[in-house]
């Protein structure tokens, strides 16, 4: 030990450190630390040139720590920031990803009456003697965690689910998108006159204006992009001019067409076109030598127009569309509907059965006319005396599971069955506007009963029909009604959508005004609804010499 | 009465039986072994660590004992850590990391806990390239998955 040579100390020290990789893990940090504490300033700098780095204090202990307690770090995490973790690197997004219990554990920490997971299920179940807590989850008693568990099992096991990181994942950017307010997208298109901003159909907007040019826009593209004017010239918007085409009397959309997608405008030149927004392929219908196309529908096999002095005819869809059928409503049709019943139906007609699967409603002043697609008249419903029809909704819902799915006939109907028309009216004398539910026979070949619909709520935002230019549309049970004002000079133009809830009595109502100068448009939401399916409410306008601003507002 | 551990490399230190018994692993050998003197080895920590993790269980000798796991009651999920546990839990990451392994092995429920609070703690609120650059972690994604990602994490964005 008291060796005056220097080098005699130095080599048992050698000898241990060249011991080290025998030594446990722990051993060596041991060894580690009592070096590091031995080293002195210049040694601390030397040991840092001899690594080549500069000190850093961090390292990736979540990837080295058993599951167990990596699992415990993520679960303190709130989900936002776990979301964000499985952007780190690979071993975290693998650890975090196919740990389904953290996930589900989150799912289980949101508040059970804001999760639109549960909201969804409650509606469904049936039984609501189920109460979920109010609130915090926080203050859920243990009871009611537990049921809510359970219940989260039920919806683990349908076909549907997508797994727990997907569903809770759907949960926050639902939240998160509605914080932001990328949840309701608005359209603010100015639209001249003649335009008819008719229709907007999932994944495009279409737009037609008198001339006709036909402007189709991938409707993401609408909303990323600032659409203003027509015509546009965003790239994304592909447009058509038709010069032989009179202006557009009517348009339809081809919803049972799949594949191929078709729109329908008639003019004023009494032609119908059939165009393919797509490739811009077209061709013209029969001419039918009657008054010019009113309205336009499709059927499944037909297409149908609707003429001013109220002939309806058939055109067979195939290779040359020829006209089938015709029949007269005499009758000035305001609104055409066509659906499908999704079984077939049959009846006696003298003698003879008929079967049918499709109808036609179409729409006057007084009441609604029923076809069938052989133009067989089903029913006529008439509203009372003096009122005026403004425009219905006609609902044929089916509850598949209790239908024999080849023929039903006449009287039985499915469980859940809906069959009914939805008429909004104006009172004869107060001009008044209010809902009638007419419930039809399935396969709507007979009225059984109307009802007048007595709601407060809705009655108010109804309003009266009159001078003010309003537009109105109608989606199941909801009603859009777009009202236009043009108010004093520094109001300049106001309008207001309201959408009435016929069913559930209540109102949401968003406003909208754009002053006379160039100014932002400012908006005052009320709306809260978050979770409805995708819905169009469209507002259509009516014209006036001054330019007016349509809005379309769509909630996802 | 004073029990004594010894850590791994050999350093012995004697402390109470109840601040040692907040260790569940501690109490357990206790009890098999019965009354005797002899040290509990602890070959599993180090005694830089076994140090902490003393000074901590000291500290906290007349908390409560907790008798249900902490997860399961979301009243207590909130990451408040006590100044005092705060300023202990002041270590680098390296000490922080072996204070959680020992935690762990020695069973001490709340001293893991207040760990993973830790770590939990710097994690929170930083996008991934900055939980990347205090954990000093390398970006392995290749960029096509890294695209997918962004995408993936459009909606969290803060637009």
């Amino acid at each position: 030990m008291d060796n005056p040579n220097p080098s005699y100390s130095l080599i048992p020290i050698l000898e241990s450190i060249r011991r080290i990789p025998d030594l446990q893990p722990q051993e060596r940090r041991v060894v580690l630390r009592e070096l590091v504490g031995a080293c002195n300033e210049s040694d601390v700098q030397a040991l840092q040139r001899i690594l080549g780095i500069t000190t850093r204090s961090g390292f990736d202990m979540v990837s080295v720590l058993p599951t167990e307690i990596s699992r415990k770090i993520f679960l303190k995490l709130d989900s936002m920031d776990l979301v964000r973790c499985r952007a780190v690197c690979r071993p975290w997004r693998s650890m975090i990803r196919n740990d389904a219990q953290i996930w589900k554990t989150k799912i289980l920490e949101l508040n059970p009456a804001e999760c639109s997971l549960l909201i969804d299920y409650k509606d469904k179940d049936k039984d609501q003697s189920n109460t979920l807590a109010d609130g915090n989850s926080g203050t859920a008693t243990t009871e009611q965690r537990a049921h809510y568990e359970a219940i989260l099992d039920k919806i683990s096991r349908q076909h549907c689910f997508l797994g727990w990181e997907a569903t809770l994942i759907r949960e926050l950017a639902l939240a998160q998108n509605w914080k932001q307010g990328r949840l309701v997208h608005e359209s603010i298109i100015q639209l001249t006159r003649d335009t008819k901003p008719a229709l907007l159909a999932w994944p495009y907007l279409v737009l037609v204006d008198a001339w006709p040019h036909v402007f189709v826009v991938p409707l993401d593209q609408v909303q990323k992009s600032r659409l203003a004017q027509i015509p546009f010239t965003d790239p994304y918007c592909r447009t058509w001019s038709f010069h032989d085409q009179s202006p557009v009397s009517c348009l339809a959309w081809d919803f049972a067409g799949g594949e191929n997608l078709s729109l329908a405008l008639g003019g004023f030149l009494r032609t119908v076109r059939i165009f393919n927004p797509l490739d811009g392929s077209s061709f013209w219908l029969p001419d039918v030598h009657h008054g010019f196309p009113l309205q336009i529908c499709f059927l499944q096999d037909y297409v149908l127009s609707v003429t001013l002095d109220g002939l309806v005819n058939y055109f067979k869809k195939g290779e040359d569309y020829r006209l089938v059928r015709s029949c007269s409503v005499d009758t000035k049709a305001i609104q055409v509907a066509a659906f499908q019943f999704g079984y077939k139906l049959k009846r006696d007609v003298n003698g003879s059965s008929v079967s049918w699967k499709e109808a036609i409603c179409l729409a006057h002043e007084e009441g609604v006319i029923i076809l069938d697609e052989h133009a067989n008249t089903l029913a006529r419903i008439r509203i009372k005396d003096g009122a005026r029809l403004i425009h219905f909704q006609a609902i044929a819902d089916y509850d598949n599971s209790t239908l024999n799915k080849t023929e039903v006939s006449g009287g039985r109907g499915g469980r859940h069955s809906r069959n009914e028309l939805l008429i909004l009216f104006e009172e004869p004398v107060t001009r008044q506007r209010r809902v009638l539910t007419v419930k039809m026979e399935p396969g709507f070949q007979g009225e059984i009963s109307r009802e007048e619909l007595p709601q407060n709520v809705v009655m108010a935002a109804l309003g009266r029909g009159g001078d003010a230019r309003d537009s109105v549309t109608m989606f199941r049970d909801r009603i859009a009604i777009v009202s236009h004002r043009n108010c004093s000079s520094d109001l300049g133009h106001y309008c207001v959508l309201r959408v009435v809830d016929i069913r559930r009595d209540c109102v949401f109502s968003t406003e909208y005004h754009q002053p006379e100068e160039e100014d932002e448009e400012e908006e005052g939401e009320e709306e809260d609804e978050v979770k409805e399916d995708e819905e169009e409410i469209q507002g259509e306008e009516d014209g006036g010499g001054k330019r007016l601003v349509t809005t379309m507002v769509m909630a996802m | 009465m004073p029990v004594t551990l010894t850590s791994l490399d050999d350093v012995k230190f004697t402390v109470d039986k109840e601040v040692a018994e907040r260790s569940i692993l501690i109490k357990n050998m206790i009890e098999d072994v019965g009354e005797s003197d002899s040290p509990i080895p602890l070959p599993n920590v180090s005694s830089a660590v076994l140090k902490k993790v003393i000074e901590y269980c000291e500290h906290h000798r007349n908390d409560p004992v907790q008798v249900q796991d902490e997860t399961d009651d979301p009243r207590k999920r909130s990451n408040d850590i006590e100044e005092w546990d705060m300023k202990f839990m002041t270590v680098d990451q390296e000490m922080l990391f072996e204070i959680i392994l020992a935690a762990n092995y020695l069973d001490i429920k709340p001293l893991l806990d207040v760990g993973c609070k830790t770590v939990a703690n710097i994690i929170k609120g930083k996008t991934p390239e900055e939980i990347r650059k205090v954990f000093n972690i390398v970006n392995d994604f290749t960029p096509e998955e890294e695209a997918q990602i962004k995408k993936e994490n459009e909606w969290a964005e803060d637009r």
